[in-house]
C-alpha cells in the first residue's frame, strides 16, 4: 500500500464532494434536522394531560379532590361533564385522555373512611395510560394521608440518578446522536462505490495502479473526516441547545463516537458494493441502518423490555452499543472503559466489516 | 374517457413489470415492509418486564425481608442483592440493574425506603418508580392493618391491561383481563368492588370491560 496512491484517492474523492453542493449541503445539514426533529419530536413526558371530570354531587370534598387533580403537573381539567355519555364520547374522540368520576355519595363514603373514586384512561396510547395511572395513584396516596393526618406507615423517597426530573429528553438526545449518525453515515458511503460503478468511473480506476485496499482507505477517509465534524456539531448542539449535560470526557466521547462512526462507514461501504447502484444502495442502508438504529438500539425502547429473541437480535446493531456508550458519557459521566464491552463488541465489528468489504472489493476488478 | 383508461392501464402495467422485473426490488418491496411490521410489532414497547432491581437491606430485619418478598411477589421485579450502596451504585452505573432499593439499618423503626431508579432511560424509570412505590405503600398499609380511606378505581378503555401490543396467546375472557401486566391493579386490599352500578362501559367495545368484576377480581 502506497501512501501516495491513498492521498491521490483522497484528493480525488474530496473533490467529488466539495464539487456537489447540494450532497454536501445535505450531509451537513441533515444531522442536524434530524436532531431537531427527533429531539424535539420524541417526548415521553407527560405534562398537563387533558381530564375530563364528572362531578356528580357539588360538594366541598369534591371539589377538594378535583382542585387536586388539576393542580398536579400531570393533570388540567379541560372540561365538565353532566353526564357519562357525554365523558364517554369526549374520551372516544380523544378530546380528554383521562375522565375522573366523582360519586354523588363521595363525601358520604369519605366520612365511613371508604370512598372511591373512578378513573377512566385511554388505553389506546399504553404508556401514557400507565403514566397517567402512576401519577392519579400517587396523588390519591398522598389525599389519603393528608386527610387521615397521620403520617404514612412507610415513607418512599424516589429519586432518579443521572437524571433528577426524569425528562426525557435528556435520555432521547443522547441517543438521537447515534440514530442520525447511523443513517447518515451510512447513506452518504453506501453512495460512494455505487456512483463509481454507476458512472463507469471504476473502468478508470482499473486502467490505475490502485490496490483495492487504497481504494477503499481513499474512498473512507474523507467521509469519516465529515462524519466525525458531523458528530461534533450534533454533540454541539446536545449539549447547547438541549441543554444536555455531558459529564464524561469529550475525548472518550470522541474516540467511542470515532468507532462508531468507523463501523457504520464500512458497512455503508459494503452495502455500496452489494448494490451495485445508487438506488438501491440508498435504500438498503437505510433499511438496515435507521429502523434498527431506532428500534433495536434502546434509544427510546429498553431493550430489556423486548422478547428475548429480539434482545439477541440487537447483538449486530452497532447502535445498540453506542447509544449505551453515549448515554453513559453523557448522563453517567463514566469512562467506557467501565463497560469495555461495549467497546470491544464495536471494535470487533469494525476489524469484521473491514475484512468482508476488503474481500468484497476484489470483485471490483481493481489490483488486489 | 375510454382512451385514458386504456392509458393508465398500460402505464400501469408498464410500472409493474419495471418494480418487479428486478429481482432485488421485488425482494425491497415486500420483504422490509414484512420485517417492519414484526420489529415494531415488538421491539416498540414500553412495558417494563421482569425489572432488575438492586437490594441493598442494612436492616435485615424480619419486616425489611416481608417488604422485599412483597415486591417480588407481583412477578415484575427480580432482585439483586448487595452488600453496600457503592456496590449497588457500580452495578446501576454499568446498567445491570434498573433501581435499588435501600433499607437503612433503622428500617422498621425509621419507616423510610430509598427508591432510586436510572434516570437515562426515563419512561422506564417512571414506571418502575411509580409500581414500586404503589407496592410497598400498599405492603405498608397492610403491614399496619389500614384500609385506604379513598380507593382509585381505574379502569383503562381500549386497552384494559394497558399493552403495548395485544396478546394473542392467552385464552380470552376472564382469564385475560383478569391478569395485569404491571401490577397496578393487583390486590389492592383483596376486596370486592363494590362499583358496579357506574362502571359505564363505551359503546362497542366488548363485554368484559363493562363488567367491573373481571378486571377488578381479587387474586
Amino acid at each position: 500500500m502506497k501512501l501516495q496512491h491513498v492521498r491521490a484517492m483522497i484528493r480525488k474523492e474530496w473533490w467529488h464532494l466539495m464539487r456537489d453542493s447540494r450532497s454536501l449541503a445535505l450531509i451537513l445539514l441533515m444531522p442536524l434536522m434530524l436532531l431537531f426533529l427527533f429531539g424535539y419530536a420524541v417526548r415521553l413526558d407527560i405534562s398537563e394531560a387533558p381530564l375530563g371530570v364528572l362531578q356528580e354531587a357539588l360538594d366541598a370534598q369534591s371539589d377538594d379532590i378535583i382542585a387536586r387533580f388539576d393542580a398536579s403537573h400531570a393533570f388540567h381539567v379541560v372540561a365538565r361533564f353532566h353526564d357519562r355519555q357525554s365523558l364517554r364520547a369526549s374520551l372516544q374522540s380523544g378530546q380528554i385522555r383521562a375522565g375522573l368520576v366523582v360519586p354523588y355519595d363521595y363525601a358520604r363514603q369519605l366520612q365511613h373512611r371508604n370512598a372511591t373514586l373512578q378513573l377512566l384512561l385511554d388505553g389506546v396510547d399504553a404508556n401514557t395510560a400507565r403514566l397517567l395511572r402512576n401519577y392519579a395513584t400517587a396523588l390519591v396516596n398522598d389525599y389519603t394521608l393528608s386527610l387521615s393526618g397521620n403520617s404514612a406507615p412507610i415513607r418512599v423517597k424516589d429519586r432518579s440518578w443521572f437524571n433528577e426530573g426524569r425528562e426525557s429528553r435528556l435520555a432521547i438526545v443522547p441517543g438521537v446522536i447515534a440514530v442520525v449518525m447511523a443513517v447518515i453515515g451510512a447513506l452518504i458511503t453506501s453512495l460512494t462505490i455505487a456512483r463509481e460503478i454507476e458512472y463507469g468511473n471504476l473502468v478508470m480506476l482499473r486502467t490505475t495502479p490502485l490496490t483495492r485496499g487504497e481504494f477503499l482507505l481513499g474512498k473512507l477517509l474523507p467521509y469519516i473526516l465529515i462524519g466525525m465534524a458531523d458528530l461534533l456539531l450534533a454533540v454541539g448542539a446536545a449539549v447547547y441547545i438541549f441543554d444536555v449535560p455531558l459529564r464524561g470526557s469529550l475525548v472518550s466521547l470522541t474516540l467511542v463516537s470515532f468507532l462508531f462512526v468507523l463501523v457504520v462507514m464500512l458497512q455503508g461501504s459494503l452495502i455500496s458494493m452489494i448494490a451495485g447502484n445508487q438506488m438501491l444502495a440508498s435504500q438498503i442502508s437505510l433499511v438496515s441502518t435507521f429502523l434498527p438504529a431506532f428500534l433495536l438500539s434502546g434509544f427510546i425502547f429498553a431493550i430489556q423490555n423486548m422478547p428475548i429473541a429480539l434482545q439477541y437480535l440487537t447483538y449486530i446493531v452497532p447502535a445498540r452499543y453506542y447509544v449505551a456508550l453515549s448515554k453513559l458519557i453523557f448522563l453517567k459521566g463514566i469512562s467506557p472503559l467501565l463497560v469495555w464491552t461495549e467497546v470491544a463488541a464495536l471494535l470487533v465489528m469494525a476489524l469484521l466489516l473491514a475484512r468482508v468489504a476488503f474481500m468484497r472489493a476484489s470483485r471490483l476488478g481493481l489490483l488486489p | 374517457m375510454i382512451g385514458s383508461v386504456v392509458r393508465l392501464r398500460a402505464l400501469l402495467t408498464k410500472e409493474f413489470r419495471h418494480l418487479l422485473r428486478d429481482p432485488r426490488m421485488r425482494f425491497f418491496v415486500i420483504v422490509p415492509p414484512l420485517i417492519q411490521l414484526m420489529v415494531f410489532g415488538y421491539a416498540a414497547t414500553f412495558d417494563v418486564r421482569e425489572a432488575q432491581v438492586g437490594v441493598v437491606d442494612y436492616a435485615h430485619t424480619f419486616q425489611s425481608r416481608k417488604l422485599l418478598s412483597s415486591v417480588t411477589a407481583g412477578g415484575h421485579f427480580q432482585l439483586q442483592y448487595f452488600d453496600d450502596m457503592s456496590n449497588a451504585a457500580d452495578a446501576m452505573n454499568r446498567g445491570s440493574i434498573q433501581a435499588i432499593v435501600h433499607l437503612a439499618s433503622e428500617f422498621p423503626r425509621q419507616p423510610v425506603v430509598q427508591l432510586i431508579a436510572d434516570g437515562s432511560d426515563s419512561n422506564s424509570a417512571q414506571i418502575v418508580v411509580g409500581q414500586l412505590s404503589q407496592i410497598i405503600q400498599e405492603y405498608a398499609q397492610q403491614a399496619n392493618g389500614l384500609q385506604q380511606a379513598v380507593r382509585l378505581d381505574e379502569r383503562t378503555w381500549y386497552n384494559p391491561n394497558m399493552e403495548d401490543r395485544e396478546h394473542r396467546d392467552g385464552s380470552a375472557g376472564c382469564d385475560h383481563a383478569s391478569y395485569s401486566h404491571d401490577g397496578g391493579t393487583r390486590t389492592r386490599d383483596g376486596h370486592t368492588r363494590k362499583t358496579a352500578g357506574y362502571a359505564g362501559g363505551a359503546p362497542g367495545i366488548p363485554d368484559r370491560q363493562n363488567d367491573p368484576g373481571s378486571l377488578h377480581r381479587p387474586v
